[in-house]
């Protein structure tokens, strides 16, 4: 059993929508991304929708076993995670504002890790 | 195939394909393992925020089978994977993995890999073509053997951290860096060593010198070219063809300076290149050997380095 923790991004100030670099784990059977909120406006409301490519430059969103839509939202500090089977070989996370709270500045402050096991 | 001190290594074709010395330190297969090749980040108190910006985002390992958009999974140059070093998508991004070790006595220590180097294919160049419209290098540019994408490609260096003692000038960092290509698309294609210390955050928190724009120098043109280092690489013509190279690297531990370095058919001697060493002490490091590889790029594209396997070895 292989397992490999990294930190894909770190300190992360959410300004604008964006899509983490693209991580290459073909060799996981099996992957977690942790989503550790150190900072977030109020009012705010974060969607991070996970996706999957065959080759690191085309994306599509990632289902789960039954096609369903996948997606985490957060809009309070702590941490959460989303687990990913069947996620082929490069994975991203999609990081969409559905609301943003009031005032100038980020609108949260993330670090994004994944965990995988093979 | 024998070693120096006789040892027999055939039969066994993970270690015949390297020339190790007398005693083997570690052998990593990055099939099974990052081997301990991890993501180097400044030092801190606790406060991401004290990071420096230099060392802040030297991004994670991966373990690639080296997947492209056109043909999948070309591989590594002997079982599933490579150690996969990325860069951002962002001019003068550099990533870098570190392995940390310590001296067991000082002396002759040799780094070995199989490795390759490569850019991102531009994905605009693929769209275009989808599209209809030429792609970026259309027919008029491109001859049907050089590809542009050998121009999104900067630069790779192999350098290590070595302390021997908690005085000054005890410390310092062999660097040795290759330069395909710079932003204004020139190919210097050659190896460079460097004329000044890192700065550390020892440094830079003291005030002794500035935040550096180049990880590894106080100064970014802080390099000198190596004598007779100029060196073509086989890049194969396309992103998505991918051919491995030997490096072999000595360096003495005992005397905080690079020996020799063999890349392919070069063979360059190092003994009388300088190596910048640290004025003021160190505490806490003694015996100090770390390995690093970074990649560094210049334009807005992802450059990327693997290696296939690392061999290093002692002379006891």
């Amino acid at each position: 059993m292989r397992t490999l923790a990294v930190a894909i991004e770190r300190n992360c100030l959410i300004e604008e929508e964006f899509e983490t670099e693209p991580y290459e784990a073909g060799w996981a059977s099996e992957a977690r991304w942790f989503v550790h909120v150190f900072d977030i406006k109020n009012e705010t409301q974060i969607r991070l929708v996970p996706q999957i490519s065959f080759d690191g430059l085309f994306w599509c969103d990632y289902t789960g076993l039954h096609h369903e839509p996948v997606a985490l939202t957060i809009n309070a500090l702590g941490l959460s995670s989303l687990p990913l089977t069947q996620f082929g070989q490069w994975s991203r996370l999609k990081v969409i504002i559905d609301q943003r709270g009031r005032g100038p500045g980020p609108v949260a402050g993330l670090h994004l890790q994944l965990v995988l096991k093979g | 195939m024998n070693n120096k001190s006789g040892q027999v290594f055939r039969g066994n074709p993970n270690l015949e394909r390297f020339n190790p010395l007398s005693r083997i330190f570690f052998y990593d297969d990055f099939d099974t393992s990052a081997n301990g090749w991890c993501e180097l980040i400044g030092n801190h108190n606790g406060d991401l925020n004290q990071v420096r910006n230099c060392m802040k985002d030297l991004r994670p390992p991966q373990l690639s089978n080296l997947s492209f958009w056109d043909i999948g999974s070309h591989g590594s140059l002997t079982g599933d994977y490579a150690l996969k070093i990325a860069t951002r998508a962002r001019a003068e991004h550099m990533a870098q993995l570190i392995k940390r070790t310590t001296l067991a006595k000082p002396g002759l220590v040799q780094f070995e890999t199989y490795f390759t180097f490569k850019a991102e294919q531009r994905k605009e160049q693929v769209l275009q073509a989808y599209h209809g419209n030429q792609a970026a290098s259309g027919p008029d540019m491109w001859d049907g053997n050089t590809h542009p994408s050998e121009a999104d490609f900067g630069e790779f260096t192999f350098s290590n951290d070595m302390c021997i003692g908690t005085g000054p000038r005890q410390r310092a960092h062999c660097a040795l860096r290759y330069v395909n290509a710079l932003p204004d698309g020139t190919f210097p294609r050659q190896w460079y060593y460097k004329t000044s210390v890192q700065p550390s955050t020892k440094m830079v928190r003291s005030g002794l010198v500035k935040e550096p724009r180049d990880y590894h120098v106080i100064d970014p043109r802080d390099w000198l070219p190596i004598p007779g280092s100029k060196q073509d690489f086989c890049y194969n013509e396309l992103p998505t063809k991918v051919n491995w190279h030997y490096l072999r690297w000595q360096f003495d531990t005992s005397k905080l300076q690079s020996v020799s370095l063999q890349v392919n058919d070069l063979v360059l001697d190092l003994r009388d290149i300088p190596v910048p060493r640290f004025d003021h002490p160190y505490l806490g490091l003694t015996n100090l050997m770390n390995f690093c590889v970074d990649v560094r790029t210049y334009q807005n594209v992802r450059n990327f380095m693997y290696m296939d396997s690392v061999l290093v070895s002692v002379e006891s």
